[in-house]
Formats: structure tokens, C-alpha cells, sequence
């Protein structure tokens, strides 16, 4: 295999001519054209012939090396003479040398402040969508209560069963392994004191008040909060969303509402289950690892728990529910027209279906201490 | 809506402007579609036509000029009014846009149900009929999923048929179907418009067709975000000036 080469020489003062010869290949090393094209710019001649005489293989490495060249010395206003190149090459060219749209700069490295002010603007915006977002929303859920708005009964009891039934076994799987960890941590501190009996205590009121809640909420963004806006999306993607619109079926009502009282309406449910878990989790590590008796611990956790615990949990979830179903929902329904637009939908939505899960938390925990509940 | 006056100019797109932010998708666009007749919206990749659906059935609103159906303004109309006016609409999206969570006969039910407050049973025998109408007899009880891309083009005509619109938007029907099903298309509109008296709007830049169905017909561009041409496909063809719309409508051979 020859190696590639060009050479360049003056016919006159009028005509430069490029003789390329070898074997052309992107695999291997070929000259650059911008020796030539310098020779161009620096002393421009009437005309640029190209001579292929000696060329043995080539590939598209010949011909960008040519198409760059000939883009130069057109740009000089040179006449480019491609005939003494073999046919195929000519007409590579020819297609190559079209009008070419400059390449637009690479994105401007961005400093630091800007990046931040750029997300900053970012956040600003999707929280004022997401405040009309909920305004509209609470207009359609109301609607739908009241019996004025478009809504399948099918539907709904089909969102009911995902969003409750089918969310059953991981609920109770972390509910389970949350309240065996709350044991383990308790049992570590309260034997120092001789106090294992505590643990009970601890678990019991641990989990109705805070673990089981804050924890379905947080299994629910992940599941039924991406499920959500992945479905919403697929179905702007296809222009679903836009059919029901045209058939005069606001989307809020017939999709985002439903899902909302499914989630407002499950989530005291599954919370309930979950806090009926997270003890049992407690039960096994305590009667298990920590020798107390299964009676002793029972009862211990009964009088450890007033009902204003339990009720502090179960006035939490449909608070849970209803961000969770918020920003699944509003991320779906802002999805762009791309398989893409999907992914990143489903990512914010759980993102910010946990954040406000543990925020709304924060505020209510505050709350129902001052209320002393 | 009034009754609509056969042959007399029924859509009328007054001025409009359409943009997304600061992009002017197109400029001051202005034509007539008269009643019972099948109008063309051709034009390059890019340069508006489903945009242009998407603004004269309501879903975007324009920057500028509105569109009038039988002399009511949509844009200009207040909400119920403009629910009354798309309710005499029928649009065939892109792919479909079928709900993939209920079978065939499900989505044509579902404005019968919802808007007319037919029985259940009565709104199902007008979907079979619909289907079968556009020759998906037997498909009833599948799902979007599992039919071809021709047939759920179909079955989205059998829904934009659902409530007997007076007038049929149809976005890209042939896409993606290979030259024997684009053709039964074709026929299958010409069918309804000479059996239902609606009047067509298709977006389409498949030559046969335009030529096959269109009576009249605009051109879009792209790059200079206006209207091109206006008239009957064959006419534009042969009398056209302007090189790029030739180069579009020659590039056919039409007899």
C-alpha cells in the first residue's frame, strides 16, 4: 500500500495544481489540507486543477481533503477543474460542494454563576407551571367531585388498583425492613440503660408517626409518581393528549384528576398497611434477636402508642399523595415531543416527588408539634 | 356553526401568524377552503403543516389573524363556542394518535359516549360500523398495539368519523404505507366526501395523492416561512413560478 500524498506546483502564474496520489485510507495517515489551502489564501491563481493520476484506493479522507480545498479556493473565487479525477470522486464532489451553512460555534464554556443562574431560572419556571399546574388541577378534581367533569369510572378503578393494590408488596417489604432497622438502632442505644423493653416504644411510635408515612410516600414517588409521568408523556408523545382535547375531553379532568383522588384516596390505606409492617418488622428483630416475649412486646407497643399518633401518620399520606400525583402528573403532561422528553420527565417527577415528599413532611412534622398532636 | 352552503368558502384562515417563542413558524397566511372539497397542505419538512392544523383545530393559538368556519371565529370566540365549533370537527394525528389503552371500537365510542350520551351498546354498534366503513371489520376488540400502522391510520379516521364531523383534518393518512394502502386511502376519502359531503383537510407530501384527491391546495415554505402557491395541484404544477414548488409537484409524473 502506497502511502498517500499530494503534491502542489505552479502552471504559470495562473493555474495551481494539486496531484494526489497512494492509496487513500481514514484508517492511515493523510496529509492535511491546509498547507494547500494556505498556498491559496496567501497567492490566490486564476484556477485550481485537481490530477489524480497516480491514485491507487480511496476512501472519504480523499474526498473531504479535496471538498475543503476546493471550498477555500472557491471562497477565493478560483474556478476548481475536478475532470482529471476519476469519475466517481467528481461526483462525490460535486454533491459535496453545495452551499454550506457555517457550523455554528461550540456552546460558549458557561461560568459557574451562569450555570446557576440558568438553573436557577429554570427551577423559577417549572415551579410557577407547577403552581398554575395545581390551581387548574384543583379546579378539575373539583369539577370531577361535583360530577361535572368528564371522568371514566373504569378509569379510576383501574388507577385505584395500581396505585394501591399492586403497590402492596414493596410497601411492605420496606415498611418491614425499615421497622426491623428502627429495632436494631434502638436495641444498640436502650441496652446500655437495661431498657430493651423501649424498643417497642421506639418502633411503634417511630413507625405510625414518621417511618411508615414518609416512606410509602417516598416508594410511591418512585413508583407510581414515574409511572405516572411516563405514561402522561408517552401519551403526549402520541399525540394522545392532544386527540382528547380535540374530542373536547379536558385532559385535566380525564387524566390528571383521576389520578390525583386515586393517590389522595390509597395513600391513608397503604400507610396504614405500611405502619401495620413496619411494627411487625420491630416484633421479629425484638422477640427474635432480642429475647423479649412476643405478649410482652405487644402490649408494650400498644401503651406506647396514643391514637394521635397514629392519626399524625394517616393525615400525612393524603398530603404525600397529593404531591406525589402532582408532580407525576404535571411533569407528564409538560413532556415534549421527543422518546427522550420521556426519560427526563420520569426522572424529574420522581426527583421532585421525593423532595416534596420530605419537605411536605418537614412542615407537617413542625406543625402537628406545635399543634401538639 | 350554520349549515354549510355546498361550494361556498367554509374555512376561511384570515392573516395568520403562527410562531413557538421567537420562531415564526409562518407569516400572514391566508386562504379559503370551500365547502365538500378535499385542500391539500403541502409543503417541505418543517415548514408548518401540521403547525397549521394544530392552530385551526384549536390546540395552539396564533400570534396573529384567526381562522373562521362558516364566518365564526374560533380564536375570537368565547369558550363554549369554541367547544361547539370543534365538535364538528374530526382529526386524524399523526400515527393516530389512538388511545392505547382501549381497544379500536373503545376510541370511537368514546365521544359517542361522552358528548352524544348514547347507550353503551348503541355507541358500539356505531363504531363497528365505522370501523367496518373503513375496512377494519373484525378489529373491533383489538388494541392499537396490535394492528399495523396502516390500520391504525384507518382506525384514527374511523374516529375523526365518529360524530360525523363537517369537517375531516387528516394529517400525513398515507405515511409510513406502502403504495397499494396509500391508494385505498385515497379512495377511501374520496368515497366519504362524495357519501358524507365533509369537507377534507389533508396534510400530505405524497405526490399521488395530492394529485389524486386534492382540489385545491397551498404550499408551504420552510425557509421563507410563507405561503408559496395556492390553487388546484395540476394548475400550481404547470403554472407555477416559483422553482421550488415546481420542483415538488414535477417531481411526480401525473398524466
Amino acid at each position: 500500500m502506497a502511502a498517500a500524498e499530494a503534491t502542489v506546483h505552479r502552471d504559470g502564474d495562473e493555474t495551481l495544481v494539486v496531484r494526489v496520489s497512494g492509496d487513500w485510507s481514514l484508517e492511515a495517515a493523510a496529509p492535511a489540507p491546509s498547507a494547500v489551502e494556505q498556498e491559496v489564501r496567501d497567492a490566490p491563481p486564476r484556477r485550481l486543477v485537481f490530477q489524480a493520476r497516480e491514485l491507487g484506493r480511496w476512501d472519504s479522507s480523499l474526498v473531504s481533503y479535496l471538498a475543503s480545498i476546493a471550498e477555500v479556493a472557491r471562497g477565493e473565487g478560483l474556478t476548481v477543474d475536478t475532470t482529471g479525477l476519476p469519475k466517481g470522486l467528481q461526483h462525490l464532489l460535486a454533491l459535496a460542494g453545495g452551499p454550506r451553512r457555517p457550523i455554528p460555534p461550540p456552546h460558549p464554556h458557561q461560568t459557574l454563576p451562569t450555570r446557576v443562574g440558568v438553573a436557577g431560572i429554570d427551577v423559577g419556571a417549572h415551579a410557577a407551571g407547577m403552581l398554575d399546574f395545581v390551581g387548574r388541577a384543583s379546579l378539575a378534581v373539583r369539577d370531577v367531585l361535583l360530577g361535572r367533569g368528564h371522568f371514566e369510572r373504569r378509569d379510576f378503578w383501574l388507577l385505584v388498583e395500581q396505585t394501591g393494590g399492586a403497590a402492596l408488596p414493596l410497601v411492605a417489604v420496606i415498611n418491614f425492613l425499615v421497622g426491623a432497622v428502627l429495632a436494631f438502632l434502638g436495641a444498640v442505644q436502650l441496652e446500655q440503660f437495661n431498657a430493651t423493653i423501649y424498643v417497642a416504644n421506639l418502633v411503634g411510635v417511630g413507625t405510625v408517626r414518621e417511618t411508615g408515612a414518609l416512606m410509602t410516600g417516598i416508594v410511591m414517588a418512585g413508583r407510581t409518581g414515574a409511572s405516572f409521568a411516563a405514561v402522561l408523556g408517552t401519551m403526549m408523545v402520541n399525540s394522545e393528549v392532544d386527540a382528547l382535547e380535540t374530542m373536547n375531553f379536558p385532559p385535566m379532568e380525564f387524566l390528571v384528576a383521576p389520578r390525583i383522588l386515586a393517590m389522595i384516596l390509597m395513600m391513608p390505606l397503604l400507610v396504614l398497611y405500611a405502619d401495620l409492617f413496619g411494627i411487625l418488622g420491630g416484633f421479629v428483630v425484638a422477640t427474635g434477636l432480642l429475647h423479649l416475649t412476643p405478649a410482652l412486646y405487644l402490649t408494650q407497643t400498644r401503651e406506647a402508642m396514643v391514637f394521635g399518633d397514629v392519626m399524625v401518620g394517616l393525615l400525612k399520606a393524603p398530603a404525600f399523595g397529593a404531591v406525589v400525583a402532582l408532580s407525576g402528573t404535571y411533569f407528564g403532561m409538560t413532556t415534549g415531543r421527543t422518546a427522550s422528553s420521556v426519560g427526563i420527565s420520569t426522572t424529574r417527577a420522581v426527583v421532585s416527588g421525593i423532595l416534596l415528599v420530605i419537605v411536605v413532611d418537614a412542615i407537617l412534622t413542625v406543625f402537628f408539634y406545635a399543634v401538639k398532636l | 356553526m350554520p349549515t354549510p352552503i355546498p361550494g361556498a368558502d367554509f374555512v376561511t384562515v384570515d392573516g395568520m401568524t403562527m410562531a413557538y417563542g421567537d420562531f415564526v413558524v409562518q407569516r400572514d397566511l391566508s386562504f379559503s377552503i370551500r365547502q365538500g372539497t378535499i385542500f391539500v397542505v403541502m409543503g417541505d419538512s418543517g415548514s408548518g403543516k401540521s403547525t397549521l392544523m394544530r392552530h385551526m383545530i384549536g390546540l395552539d393559538r396564533p400570534v396573529g389573524g384567526d381562522v373562521r368556519y362558516a364566518g365564526t371565529p374560533y380564536w375570537g370566540s368565547p369558550q363554549p363556542e369554541q367547544h361547539r365549533l370543534r365538535s364538528r370537527f374530526g382529526v386524524l394525528f399523526q400515527g393516530a394518535g389512538l388511545l392505547s389503552s382501549m381497544t379500536l371500537s373503545e376510541n370511537i365510542s368514546l365521544p359517542l359516549l361522552a358528548h352524544l350520551k348514547v347507550p353503551p351498546e348503541e355507541a358500539r354498534e356505531v363504531a363497528v360500523t365505522k370501523l367496518a366503513l373503513v375496512g377494519l371489520g373484525g378489529f373491533e376488540d383489538s388494541y392499537p398495539s396490535e394492528v399495523s400502522g396502516g390500520m391504525r391510520n384507518r382506525a384514527g379516521l374511523a374516529r375523526a368519523l365518529a360524530l360525523d364531523p363537517d369537517i375531516l383534518f387528516l394529517d400525513e393518512p398515507s405515511a409510513g404505507l406502502d403504495p397499494l394502502s396509500a391508494r385505498h386511502l385515497d379512495d377511501l376519502i374520496l368515497e366519504l366526501r362524495a357519501s358524507l359531503g365533509a369537507t377534507f383537510i389533508v396534510i400530505t407530501h405524497e405526490l399521488p395523492s395530492i394529485f389524486a384527491i386534492g382540489d385545491d391546495a397551498i404550499f408551504l415554505d420552510g425557509e421563507r416561512h410563507q405561503m408559496m402557491a395556492q390553487g388546484p395541484p395540476r394548475e400550481m404544477a404547470e403554472t407555477t413560478t416559483d422553482p421550488k414548488v415546481k420542483a415538488f409537484l414535477q417531481r411526480g409524473q401525473y398524466p
